[in-house]
């Protein structure tokens, strides 16, 4: 109750520039997404994040549903990012997978954001435009592995954070934009569900909670073309944090564990004026 | 045009310096310059000859390193009596790549989620107190990783570093003999904290962890206990249990309190190490 709580404060009250007016343009759109994604073996967060192996690896494809919404003092872009499930492998280091059945290991997730934009300043023919964006995040890996020993996290992250944007016009049809977006998924209002399936069939449950730094980075060129636009562009995301045996807290005697993730995403996107 | 030249570098730099901000913090090393040996479910990786790392390590001592790993993978199964075929991937770092790596809080790290282990080779054979000469330790990270895979993750890390002391028998300090460097026991270490009244109880351990070797000592020897009185089957069921459920759980498992558990446990530790059992 407290996450849809959270979930509805965090995208209906922190929406304050939607009242802005007039609206002088919407626009909608559809992107199709390739993404390369690494989990790493990070150790306590006592420890430095220093070991890498092995490391699990897997190529999810995807698609995403935008629309963004400008008004004379602010643009609002809302994203809801699907990957479909695909599979996961693992990689001692020599590109030997010595762990999972990769055919019964699979990653998906999907995620929710807005963006809240405002003008910064104009150099020149560049622009810089700073905001916030709330985001919540939905994934679920599923390990399954050699012996048929199955773990499974599902994590449902709601976090917000700081946006800063670039738009460069390098003809005036043709956009360059590049961005940058932190966003702290907080323990409190996050959550993370863990279920292990031994090899004798005993399921265990138990619940997490989990404290995530994720950062966007993003460049992509962006063509204008009658009614449309036409985008292509690559992210660079990364996400590191600490999830919490119990609750939130690091005290020495919780059970902590690291995340370490890093992903690179390519896509292609069109995009229509409604309005 | 040197002016939009600069306008673009500007850009370029605002958006990389903070997203450099996550790199300051993290530091992957997932180089691919390793030799894989496996044996059974032993998967050893090892720097190769031309690496700056390279491990002194001769052929008969990496085939006793997969031999002994195998052993205990075997022991720590049908002790707990759990079913469990993975295999287990061992890195051994030198110890100047290793202090890199682990900051040289260590000997060794175990990430059970992904059936590894990350050991400091220390560049000699250190005899066991089961009388095997071992090179990356014994039982302790290969406990850590079964168990938090077959019994569903560690709820406390008391139990957690418990099993993993119990099952590998020895202390973490080692010492000078005839023969080189061996392990002390963990009788021999316990019986010195028993002796200066430095006994530390379950609950403080639950409670209160701390990477020293006065609780690592005790919670092994308060795990044996479980598996003593209360049975492995017993022991294995506290194992995932968080330390805020963990007093109610032990009396819906046990039928016990946990005071009265531990009035049971100083029992057990006067006649496992009173004065009438110093020898």
């Amino acid at each position: 109750m407290k996450t849809v709580l959270s979930i509805v404060l965090i995208f209906v009250i922190v929406l304050p520039g939607l009242s802005d007016k007039p609206v002088p343009s919407v626009s909608a759109g559809l992107s199709a997404t390739y993404n390369q994604h690494r989990s790493y073996t990070p150790l306590y967060p006592s420890v430095p994040l220093r070991v890498g192996l092995p490391l699990f690896l897997s190529s999810p494809v995807g698609f995403e549903l935008f629309s963004t919404v400008k008004t004379d003092r602010s643009d609002h872009m809302f994203t809801l990012s699907v990957s479909f499930p695909a599979q996961i492998t693992s990689d001692n280091g020599t590109g030997h997978n010595f762990i999972l059945d990769t055919n019964n290991s699979s990653y998906w997730g999907t995620t929710l954001e807005y963006r809240y934009l405002r003008g910064l300043f104009d150099w020149g023919r560049a622009s810089f435009y700073y905001g916030f964006t709330p985001a919540v995040l939905f994934e679920r890996k599923t390990m399954t592995y050699l012996s048929g020993h199955r773990n499974r996290w599902t994590d449902l992250d709601l976090g917000i954070g700081a946006v800063v944007e670039t738009r460069y016009p390098v003809h005036p049809r043709l956009y360059v934009n590049g961005s940058f977006a932190g966003v702290v998924f907080l323990p409190y209002i996050s959550r993370r569900w863990y279920e292990s399936v031994n090899e004798e069939g005993i399921v265990i449950t138990s619940r997490h909670t989990p404290l995530v730094y994720r950062s966007v980075l993003e460049f992509y060129v962006q063509w204008e073309r009658g009614y449309g636009h036409i985008s292509a562009g690559y992210r660079r995301l990364h996400r590191m944090g600490v999830v919490f045996r119990d609750s939130p807290g690091f005290t020495i005697d919780n059970i902590i564990h690291g995340l370490l993730e890093r992903e690179h995403e390519l896509y292609i996107a069109y995009s229509i004026k409604i309005r | 045009m040197l002016r939009r030249q600069l306008y673009i570098v500007l850009i370029i730099a605002s958006l990389l310096i903070p997203s450099g901000c996550g790199d300051l913090l993290m530091d992957i090393n997932a180089d691919n310059e390793w030799v894989v040996r496996s044996s059974g479910n032993i998967i050893l990786h090892y720097r190769p000859a031309r690496h700056r790392f390279v491990l002194p390590l001769t052929e008969s001592a990496v085939e006793t390193i997969l031999e002994n790993k195998n052993y205990y993978y075997n022991f720590i199964r049908d002790t707990l009596n759990i079913k469990f075929s993975d295999n287990i991937l061992i890195y051994l770092y030198r110890y100047d790549e290793a202090f890199q790596k682990t900051d040289g809080r260590g000997r060794g790290v175990a990430i059970p989620g992904t059936l590894s282990y990350h050991w400091i080779y220390h560049g000699y054979p250190i005899l066991h107190p089961d009388g095997r000469e071992v090179y990356a330790g014994g039982a302790h990270e290969i406990v850590h990783v079964i168990t938090h895979q077959a019994l569903g993750g560690a709820g406390t890390i008391a139990l957690s570093e418990g099993y993993a002391v119990a099952l590998d028998g020895r202390s973490m300090n080692t010492e000078i003999y005839e023969g080189g460097r061996r392990y002390t026991t963990l009788i021999e270490s316990m019986k010195e904290f028993y002796t200066n009244d430095s006994v530390l109880m379950p609950g403080y351990l639950i409670d209160n962890w701390e990477f020293t070797r006065s609780h690592y000592t005790n919670a092994g020897v308060f795990t044996m206990f479980l598996f003593e009185t209360y049975g492995i089957e017993t022991a294995n069921r506290l194992f995932p249990v968080p330390r805020n459920r963990f007093r109610q759980n032990f009396l819906e498992l046990t039928g016990t309190t946990f005071e009265a558990m531990e009035q049971q446990y100083l029992e057990y530790l006067d006649a496992v190490f009173g004065t009438e059992n110093t020898d």
